[in-house]
């Protein structure tokens, strides 16, 4: 039973179908902080946010779950993306050869996941590889179709990930791998939906001045000699709906405070967006798939016994904090986004049409929630009903009257302190 | 249900081939030239521009999207005169409108092509692709439209001159037509080569597997040399007069269509 004070380590305003009326419901008696974040769920779905560094307020007490803090900032760190890459897979032989451990990569055909294949092709023996499966299904195929006909089909046993969620993999013994963690180490989707629409959102600014400034700004999102508040209004226009004409100040405001209280350095306007998934959605990146992707109810085994969060360890977040604006994470645009991924990916596959011209898409939605057969489960544990964890890893449903009546307290009580 | 049978002539919409809602997926119809494109939303530009075939379109896409996700856009509005030399600097306006999967939005794109029409006036010339800029990148770049303009006329080629010369095309009618109604060991033809999945299937698997123009032209030729020594329909020939180039000298080695060689080396009629 949730009481006010409880602290929750994930929680989601989701505005999907099964919840939007409750979100909704709540807004006239909301607090403007309430008010704040029911306006940013509709803008952001779904809204997840967990600070690990800096000032960040939410409107119920929220801690991070042992394991996911943010690293110290250390700007000697010098490792490279392939030797921590490299690393990390023969840990993964270490627990192969010392425990005898079975892995499942759950392997969507994208950089990330393709990474942790290319690592421990490059890395594991013949034998040490045989400990490892591949969680999959068609679109992983068609995403990345050369490297799953030269190095996947027919050298690794499948599994199909519209049947296979997480408690199925775990219940065969098999450790799931997952690399939902890539985008907050290189960056994020939004910045290049940004970037991809940079014409449109000028168009959505007012002032010709302020246009005019942006429009000579669009070749030096990435630059490091230029600071993301250059980019104040086009920020502001990107974080706005039409139903808040406000979201997108108070947005800002929030969030410059968020970035002047950590100590770790964000300057240009792609550091600005890495920084929102690097800082405040790292925790809902690395458990959301043992919450949501899974029915087992012991939530704290899955996640800390279980999941292995590929790029979690300490030294990729520190790679991650000291290679922003040096053409590591993204030269350009979209094309050269996760270069350090391209290149490692390129080192064994060598395939020129993937390392030039792949894109970043969004592997959840379509390729493994849009699958999950939910027959068997009661409408409260549901995917589309589950607001999150408590600290004690209990599953929190959108139905349960406790979960509505904490939600209600925190909503109008929450007031803007930024 | 309507009972269509009962209805008078002004009354059923397939009477009238000049109106309905299919006509504006082609445009050519009101003369508007290169009207069928394919978009990368990772360039964010127009890759390549054609004048004929929707169809023919969509298929090059499939095979492109092992190399490079795509859309393909039906330019069913005005919009500025683009040419395959000159698409590479335009865009378009209205991806943030354009949220269903599939289409150009990095979250909701997905590697295999989906199909658009382009709302009116949002198609804008924007210059140069800036992640191509320098020389390096700028080749790489064109080698991608090269090898999607020749996907393009090696699908047109091998379309065409597979249905205009199969007289052996049971395994489509009976696929489409007869599912689990014959015998599993009856032995079936694409078409009049003896390649397994037929030659449209497996030239379009060269094309989506092959890195380049040269090694996909050389698995072609080796696809042909293979299946097709004893084909007397022409399919080979006109693949080729259609693709602009001429036959290998290995492959016109087997004689004109109509024709194939006895064992004493002479041609003869196949019938």
């Amino acid at each position: 039973m949730l009481s006010k004070d409880s602290v929750l380590y994930l929680s989601g305003i989701t505005y999907n179908h099964y919840q939007q009326d409750f979100w909704n419901s709540l807004y006239d008696g909301a607090g403007s902080g309430g008010k704040f974040v029911l306006d940013l769920g509709k803008l952001y779905k779904p809204q997840r946010f967990v600070s690990r560094s800096g000032v960040w307020s939410m409107p119920w007490p929220q801690k991070i779950p042992p394991g996911f803090e943010m690293p110290n900032y250390d700007s000697k760190f010098t490792k490279s993306f392939g030797e921590i890459s490299d690393q990390r897979a023969r840990e993964i032989a270490d627990l192969i050869n010392q425990q005898n451990q079975n892995f499942v990569v759950m392997y969507s055909g994208g950089f990330d996941s393709t990474v942790i294949m290319a690592a421990l092709i490059k890395n594991l023996t013949t034998n040490e590889l045989k400990n490892i499966s591949v969680c999959a299904n068609g679109h992983s195929m068609i995403e990345n179709p050369m490297f799953w006909k030269q190095f996947i089909w027919g050298k690794f046993k499948i599994y199909d990930s519209a049947q296979y969620k997480y408690d199925d993999l775990i219940d065969l013994g098999l450790r799931p791998i997952t690399a939902d963690e890539g985008d907050c180490i290189f960056g994020t989707g939004s910045f290049l939906e940004l970037q991809q629409n940079y014409e449109y959102y000028l168009t959505q600014i007012s002032t010709t001045k302020s246009k005019e400034h942006l429009s000579t700004l669009k070749s030096k999102m990435t630059s490091p000699d230029v600071h993301y508040s250059e980019y104040k209004d086009l920020i502001i226009t990107h974080w706005s709906i039409p139903s808040s004409p406000t979201l997108g100040n108070s947005w800002y405001d929030k969030f410059e405070k968020n970035i002047k209280t950590s100590d770790v350095p964000i300057h240009s306007l792609h550091d600005y967006y890495w920084w929102i998934l690097f800082n405040i959605k790292w925790v809902s990146c690395s458990i959301r798939i043992s919450v949501f992707l899974n029915d087992r109810l012991d939530y704290g085994n899955v996640i800390n016994n279980w999941a292995v969060n590929w790029f979690g360890n300490k030294e990729y977040q520190q790679w991650s904090m000291v290679n922003n604006n040096n053409k590591e994470k993204i030269i350009s645009g979209p094309t050269t986004y996760k270069m350090a991924a391209r290149k490692y990916i390129f080192d064994l596959d060598k395939n020129e049409w993937y390392y030039n011209f792949k894109l970043k898409l969004g592997s959840l939605g379509p390729n493994v929630m849009y699958h999950q057969d939910v027959e068997n489960l009661p409408n409260r544990l549901t995917p589309n009903a589950r607001f999150g964890l408590d600290s004690n890893y209990n599953l929190l449903s959108i139905d349960d009257a406790d979960v509505q009546e904490y939600i209600q307290y925190h909503m109008s009580q929450y007031e803007r302190d930024w | 249900m309507e009972n269509f049978d009962q209805k008078q002539e002004n009354e059923k919409p397939w009477l009238n081939a000049l109106e309905g809602l299919h006509r504006t997926y082609y445009p050519l119809g009101w003369n508007k030239q290169n009207s069928y494109t394919i978009f990368s939303p990772g360039i964010d530009r127009f890759l390549i521009i054609d004048n004929y075939d929707l169809w023919m379109v969509y298929e090059t896409g499939k095979v492109l999207s092992s190399k490079v996700s795509n859309i393909v856009y039906v330019l069913d509005k005005d919009t500025p005169n683009m040419n395959n030399q000159n698409c590479l600097n335009f865009s378009t306006l209205h991806k943030k409108k354009e949220s269903g999967y599939g289409g150009p939005m990095i979250m909701s794109h997905r590697q295999s092509t989906s199909m658009s029409k382009i709302p009116a006036d949002m198609v804008l010339e924007v210059g140069w692709p800036i992640d191509f800029s320098s020389e390096e990148r700028k080749q790489v770049l064109l080698k991608l439209q090269e090898y999607a303009l020749f996907s393009l006329r090696t699908i047109y080629a091998i379309t065409l001159a597979v249905n205009f010369k199969n007289f052996f095309p049971e395994k489509e009618y009976l696929d489409l037509f007869f599912h689990n109604e014959y015998p599993k060991d009856f032995k079936i033809r694409h078409d009049t080569t003896s390649a397994e999945n037929g030659m449209i299937i497996s030239v379009k698997k060269i094309l989506y597997e092959s890195d380049s123009v040269g090694s996909a032209l050389l698995s072609i030729k080796n696809l042909w040399l293979t299946h097709s020594q004893d084909d007397p329909s022409g399919t080979r020939q006109l693949f080729y007069h259609l693709l602009g180039i001429h036959q290998p000298e290995e492959l016109k080695a087997f004689g004109p269509p109509g024709f194939i060689k006895d064992r004493n080396n002479q041609t003869t009629w196949v019938v």
